[in-house]
């Protein structure tokens, strides 16, 4: 008998159909036609990047705009937040510079206090972080290469070198870094040079002048440390 | 194959098969009667899975695979505009799973064989005349197994398969005829002569 492929052909498709029960059709339809469809997940897929997008250009933006606050302003515990976040991330940057930047915004709005505050406080971390002395010089360069602030570095390395870094010594530094700072405008109009201690117009107390300063812990500041002066 | 020689179509239990069905279901499947929907899904089911145990798919694997390409029936049943034109996109879908499918596993059609062993499933079925077949279908590429079963099982025109397909008229023609007669050849070949 000769054999026709094709007719085998369909004789196979009919007996592959066959196998398949009515009962294994009837429940294949019913799940079709009962299926959720996915067009929901998608969609939620959909929302759910578009949130996570969201959220991560809202971050990238709030800590593009809180990169810049200082102390008392309503971003600054904002922007130390991101600093702390990355530090988790493994970022190993000290934001020395960032503080340097923000002891000189405080002082020339007179806000002699909350600097001299930042400048200890940035000092004690720094002198515990893993390369204080750069760190520290960093943290000084960003503070104004006046000859008192340069003077100050050297004692401040000396710190760094095995001096208790929370306890006064720093502080007194501290104080002496704030009393040398030389604002840019007032290098600018101040003919007295770079080295001249004095705040900006009403802003703060002249060298000298108000009560005298503490250290962190209430001490008072020896007057040959308080000015500036070396 | 000619209209007539599609609705002779009987099946193994000697009923009528209702395939493809009338333009009139069709319209009211896609209208919104889950009932005649349900009717059609059911009775293309068996003849989805078959489709891909002949395009070189495992039991198992046709069955799951089936039951998607419903699920995308029913999904995209209301787009269709031409009722008439219904077997050709129910196949249009079948294909396009199948492809997809391949994709997400990341094969290609040339790599898709049958099984190394044969199915269980197929011990039911499995007759000598089968077996051949079987083993002839192996030697055709996806893509031939498919024309070849359009156009010889289902009974769609090349213009049909050619436009479910994504191929030219005259590349399905030519991939039919091929198939045809790489089928007689391995036939030849596998047959032992009476002689």
């Amino acid at each position: 008998m000769a054999h026709d492929p094709i007719s085998d052909l369909r004789r196979y498709a009919a007996a592959l159909e066959a196998q398949v029960s009515g009962e294994r059709s009837r429940h294949a339809a019913r799940t079709a036609l009962h299926a959720p469809g996915p067009r929901r997940a998608p969609r939620r897929t959909v929302v759910a990047i578009a949130a996570t997008l969201l959220m991560g250009v809202s971050n990238v933006a709030l800590a593009a705009v809180a990169d810049p606050a200082v102390p008392g302003d309503a971003l600054y515990g904002v922007d130390r937040a991101y600093e702390r976040v990355g530090a988790l991330f493994g970022s190993d940057s000290t934001h020395a510079g960032e503080r340097a930047t923000e002891v000189m915004a405080l002082q020339a709005q007179g806000k002699s206090a909350e600097a001299l505050a930042l400048v200890q406080e940035t000092l004690t971390s720094l002198l515990q972080s893993d390369e204080p002395e750069a760190a520290v010089e960093e943290f000084t360069g960003g503070l104004g290469n006046s000859d008192a602030v340069k003077d100050k570095v050297a004692e401040i390395l000396a710190v760094a070198r095995g001096v208790d870094t929370t306890g006064a010594d720093v502080s007194r530094i501290a104080r002496s870094i704030v009393d040398s700072l030389v604002l840019p405008d007032q290098a600018k109009g101040d003919p007295g040079g770079p080295d001249n201690p004095g705040p900006p117009d009403g802003a703060g107390p002249p060298d000298g002048a108000g009560p005298p300063a503490t250290t962190g812990k209430g001490k008072p500041i020896e007057p040959g440390q308080s000015g500036g002066q070396p | 194959m000619p209209e007539s020689k599609r609705q002779s179509r009987i099946d193994s239990s000697g009923l009528f098969r209702a395939w493809p069905p009338s333009t009139e279901r069709v319209t009211a499947a896609r209208d919104g009667d889950r009932i005649v929907l349900g009717e059609i899904l059911e009775q293309g089911f068996p003849k989805l899975v078959a489709f891909y145990r002949g395009s070189g798919l495992r039991h198992a694997d046709a069955d799951e695979l089936a039951s998607e390409a419903l699920e995308g029936m029913v999904r995209n049943l209301p787009k269709l505009r031409e009722a008439a034109a219904f077997e050709a996109w129910f196949w249009s879908v079948a294909r396009n799973r199948f492809r997809s499918q391949l994709r997400k596993k990341g094969r290609t059609e040339r790599e898709l064989e049958y099984g190394p062993v044969p199915d269980p499933s197929d011990l039911l079925i499995e007759t000598e005349e089968h077996s051949i077949i079987r083993e002839a279908m192996k030697q055709l590429t996806v893509r031939d197994r498919q024309v070849l079963w359009l156009r010889e099982v289902e009974g769609l025109t090349h213009d049909e398969i050619a436009g479910r397909m994504k191929m030219a008229t005259g590349a399905v023609r030519v991939a039919a005829l091929r198939a045809r007669r790489r089928l007689a050849d391995v036939y030849e070949g596998l047959h032992p002569d009476p002689d």
